[in-house]
């Protein structure tokens, strides 16, 4: 009897220490702050040289409360101790922007929200080669006295040089084959058409020379008796003379 | 050529010799990196702290380990802390005068808080000890010219990965 109680104790303690356990994994799994920020880095990276149009990434936001928040999300400079080794402030934080920047998060839910990054083209000439830290934070529109603020580090690299000439030419070449195509085309089509004139125009003179007699062979030739002549009467005096 | 054909010509010149300055200028078929990672996720408990009635000139304080900031994301993180100016009163960092009030947190790390961030707990790990705890004492001016008007101040804790 005495052994069966002790047994039926062990298992009631098993019991107890199992639902115990279970939960202090749950109440460790299901804690979590009230608001998280997804990615916690943001690096954009522009090695090829900037894009024309401006660059837009989405950054999640997870409500772990149990009821909705409104948040507003903000874009500052760090702290100067907290810039990463080697980046810089950007010099116009209006470069970056959210959208929105006010919204709801329902209870245990999340909302993607976009940052964009929009760097003048009027500013691109001085912005190469540079690494650029932007903190984009979220937090709760109406908090208590003491508020938190998670933070993701945008870290922005401008293209590192600008692009050179023959990079240029390297990248239209495809461009530039097919202008110079079109013009050599135009060229070559032009010319073919001034030959085609010319030929017909010589082709029409030779037929006309055929038609009638060469005035010049005449001449050339009425030329050639006066030279004959000319010769005889020149063998002639030079006869009485030796006579 | 006539005036038709040399123009042609000539923008098609103009075309051919400004494409390379123009693409290389701006290129819309390159290609940008984005690299994302962890989570970055933090609380504090209590978020309240009931003062009471205090009177000018007095002082309130919690105990050093009456508030504790947990690291609930996947990342470490530094954190940075600092308090708004109220209504009617200026944050300040000595003795407070008239119209002034002064915030220092307790424990550890102790700071005369001011309305620009300073290092708070640093290295906050998720897996080797994600909490800290910290106190807060409040110092009340010693005169108050607003008629005694309820202030509000708001100490904000900002959390970015280390």
């Amino acid at each position: 009897m005495q052994g069966r109680g002790s047994k039926d104790v062990t298992i009631l303690f098993k019991i107890v220490a199992f639902i115990l356990f279970s939960f202090y994994v749950l109440s460790q799994s299901v804690y979590a702050g009230d608001i998280s920020l997804t990615p916690a880095k943001l690096m954009i990276d522009m090695p090829e040289g900037y894009k024309k149009e401006p660059i837009s990434v989405n950054i999640t936001v997870e409500n772990n409360l149990a009821y909705d928040i409104d948040v507003k999300t903000k874009v500052s400079n760090p702290p100067e101790f907290e810039l990463t080794k080697n980046y810089t402030f950007i010099p116009d934080l209006s470069w970056v922007k959210t959208t929105p920047t006010m919204f709801t998060i329902p209870a245990k839910g999340e909302t993607v929200f976009k940052v964009t990054v929009d760097i003048p083209d009027s500013e691109k000439q001085h912005c190469y080669n540079k690494s650029w830290e932007v903190w984009i934070s979220v937090s709760k529109i109406k908090g208590g006295f003491i508020n938190v603020e998670p933070v993701t580090r945008l870290l922005i690299h401008t293209p590192p040089n600008p692009p050179s000439v023959t990079e240029g030419i390297l990248k239209s070449l495809p461009l530039l084959v097919f202008l110079l195509t079109v013009f050599i085309s135009i060229i070559a089509a032009k010319v073919f058409i001034e030959r085609r004139k010319k030929i017909s125009i010589y082709e029409k003179n030779r037929y006309r020379d055929f038609q009638k007699p060469s005035y010049t062979m005449e001449k050339k030739s009425v030329l050639y008796e006066e030279d004959i002549d000319k010769k005889i009467d020149q063998l002639l005096s030079r006869y009485d003379t030796r006579n | 050529m006539n005036k038709l054909q040399v123009l042609v010509v000539g923008i098609l010149l103009i075309i051919t010799f400004s494409a390379p300055i123009v693409i290389a200028a701006d290129t819309a078929t390159i290609t940008i990196t984005v690299t994302a990672s962890g989570t970055v996720s933090i609380s504090v408990s209590p978020t309240t702290w009931a003062m009471g009635t205090l009177a000018l000139g007095s002082y309130n304080a919690t105990s050093s380990t009456y508030f504790t900031l947990s690291n609930d994301g996947d990342v470490r993180v530094d954190t940075q802390i600092n308090a708004s100016n109220s209504q009617n009163w200026n944050l300040v960092t000595g003795t407070p005068a008239t119209d002034e009030f002064r915030i220092n947190t307790t424990g550890s790390i102790p700071l005369s808080l001011t309305t620009s961030l300073q290092n708070f707990k640093q290295d906050l790990d998720p897996v080797t000890g994600n909490t800290y705890q910290f106190g807060l004492n409040f110092t009340m001016p010693t005169a108050d010219t607003s008629g005694g008007v309820q202030q509000t101040i708001t100490v904000t804790i900002k959390a970015a990965q280390g």
